[in-house]
């Protein structure tokens, strides 16, 4: 039977993209485009760089879930231009000539990491709690004008820009998830910059089950997305109205012994 | 008085945009040109943008530079646009950053926000039906909302909007990004809806140029819709009125008869 949504996930091997797998598997029917197999799935090696050698993986596919990049927020200009700008503009126009209804673009808390500059935001992100008090500061909206942090960031900016572009001229609908951080261990207290961003593992599978899921009339949007966390720097009210998206983990304040 | 005036380099300066400038601002500023050929009275280095090392040496020295060039083409194909905007505009921000300039003005685009023009009213003022809206009556598209481009060439204007944002907030290159609206050859705007919405004149862009260039530094980063003061707006100008002092001296009305636009070059 294969009712199922076809959902091929560029970075299909990588963190998120198994957790999806692992976790969605039932529900859609995942291939994965990525530099290495993911043996659960059909995979299609190859780097999202090359628009020739990719082109078939996105055939009889209803949903593309765009993960695949240089995942660094220090990688360098030569890096992002080939496996974030360069990939990304591979994804939509083979989207787009496949017909494929919907791109979920893996966008990033990057896109607004010059935010964490300046107050509040820096006290939060440096764990500062004792200078702010409680859901009573600015969070960071969907919104806010755009503020990278690397060219990483500026290169997740430019997908949520594209993504506007196919949604507008070329009927390709899209979702912009500004992803905090998933964390391998899925443990938040690490840092304070992982209690802040923190999306855990659950929290990751229901909110890109959301989007995948969402009618086809919703067209575009840009979303934050992080878990139900204390201290917040992103605001993801609009996740909850727009998709509703119903958080079930919440990083505190406390971070784990060395 | 050997040189005490800022050195600003345009890119594109043998081009329409920098012509105007050059020739309404060559007293105040000394002026040097970057382009694909010479610009006529002025310094100029003649380079592709797309090739880092060709283009550094025009950056020495310099203390604001005008970023013009690009494919200007709103229907430029993906491999032209990444090429002549995206990898030039990086080109820039780093060279500038290199050499140590303070300030580079990103010539942005209202096509960063041209898919707009999709959704009433501002459909409306595009195609020229006037007389359905309510003139001072309906909203405008201000710097504030979401970026909306109608074409690569939109992606890359907001992408360099976006680099320059982080190049100065990490790298302390300052930047000032102008969506222009339609800088016209003949500097006449009655040829359509769009033209008489979008029309900046060659005096209010040389105005809000001059503006930008001559910013206090402690005004480091900023967007601003540029056109003139035109009756039947798309774009809210409130802002460069505001925090820059733009004083548009031009005004496109409500009359057009529809022909052709073409440029000379």
């Amino acid at each position: 039977m294969t009712d199922k949504r076809k959902v091929l996930i560029t970075g299909g091997a990588g963190l998120i993209g198994s957790l999806m797998i692992d976790n969605l598997g039932d529900k859609y029917e995942f291939s994965s485009l990525d530099l290495v197999e993911n043996p659960n799935v059909t995979s299609t090696v190859a780097s999202v760089d090359d628009f020739d050698a990719i082109a078939p993986a996105f055939e009889g596919i209803d949903t593309v879930i765009h993960l695949a990049a240089n995942p660094s927020p220090n990688g360098s200009w030569e890096s992002n231009l080939q496996n974030n700008f360069i990939a990304t503009y591979n994804v939509f126009e083979l989207a787009k000539r496949n017909g494929v209804k919907r791109v979920i673009f893996a966008s990033s808390n990057h896109a607004e990491g010059g935010n964490y500059l300046d107050a509040p935001w820096k006290h939060v992100n440096e764990g500062n709690y004792e200078l702010l008090e409680q859901d009573n500061y600015e969070l960071v909206t969907e919104t806010h004008r755009i503020r990278p942090d690397g060219y990483y960031g500026v290169a997740k900016a430019y997908g949520e820009a594209m993504g506007s572009y196919y949604n507008d001229y070329h009927g390709l609908n899209s979702f912009h998830l500004r992803i905090g951080w998933v964390i391998r261990d899925n443990d938040p207290t690490v840092n304070s910059h992982g209690l802040t961003l923190w999306l855990s593992h659950r929290d990751l599978v229901q909110i890109m089950d959301l989007c995948i899921s969402a009618p086809e009339t919703y067209r575009y949007d840009i979303f934050n997305a992080t878990s139900d966390n204390t201290w917040k720097i992103f605001d993801i009210a609009h996740a909850k109205e727009a998709l509703g998206y119903k958080p079930q983990d919440r990083a505190g304040s406390e971070l784990r012994a060395n | 008085m050997a040189n005490d005036k800022q050195k600003v380099l345009i890119t594109g300066g043998a081009g329409l945009i920098g012509s105007i400038m050059i020739d309404k601002l060559g007293d105040k500023y000394e002026f040097s040109s970057l382009d694909l050929r010479e610009a006529a009275g002025i310094k100029s280095t003649v380079a592709n943008l797309d090739d880092l090392d060709a283009m550094s040496p025009a950056f020495e020295g310099i203390d604001t530079v005008v970023h013009l060039a690009a494919d200007r083409s709103p229907a430029g194909s993906w491999e032209s646009i990444l090429q002549n905007n995206f990898i030039a505009t990086y080109n820039v921000f780093e060279a500038s950053k290199r050499a140590g300039v303070k300030r580079v003005v990103f010539a942005s685009s209202n096509h960063a926000e041209g898919g707009y023009y999709l959704d009433a009213p501002w459909k409306t003022v595009m195609d020229g039906d006037f007389h359905l809206l309510e003139q001072d009556n309906y909203e405008l598209v201000t710097e504030g909302h979401m970026i909306r481009p109608d074409s690569y060439y939109g992606v890359a204007k907001a992408y360099g909007e976006a680099l320059g944002s982080y190049y100065n907030d990490y790298h302390g290159v300052m930047s000032f990004h102008l969506r222009i609206g339609w800088v016209l050859e003949h500097d006449d705007p009655t040829f359509s809806g769009y033209s008489l919405s979008v029309w900046l004149s060659h005096r209010d862009t040389a105005q809000i140029m001059d503006l930008c260039i001559s910013a206090p530094d402690s005004h480091k980063y900023d967007i601003f819709n540029a056109t003139s003061d035109n009756t039947w707006k798309i774009f809210d100008i409130a802002h460069a009125k505001e925090a820059l002092g733009y004083k548009p001296e031009d005004r496109a009305g409500s009359e057009f008869t529809p022909r052709e636009y073409t440029r000379s070059d």
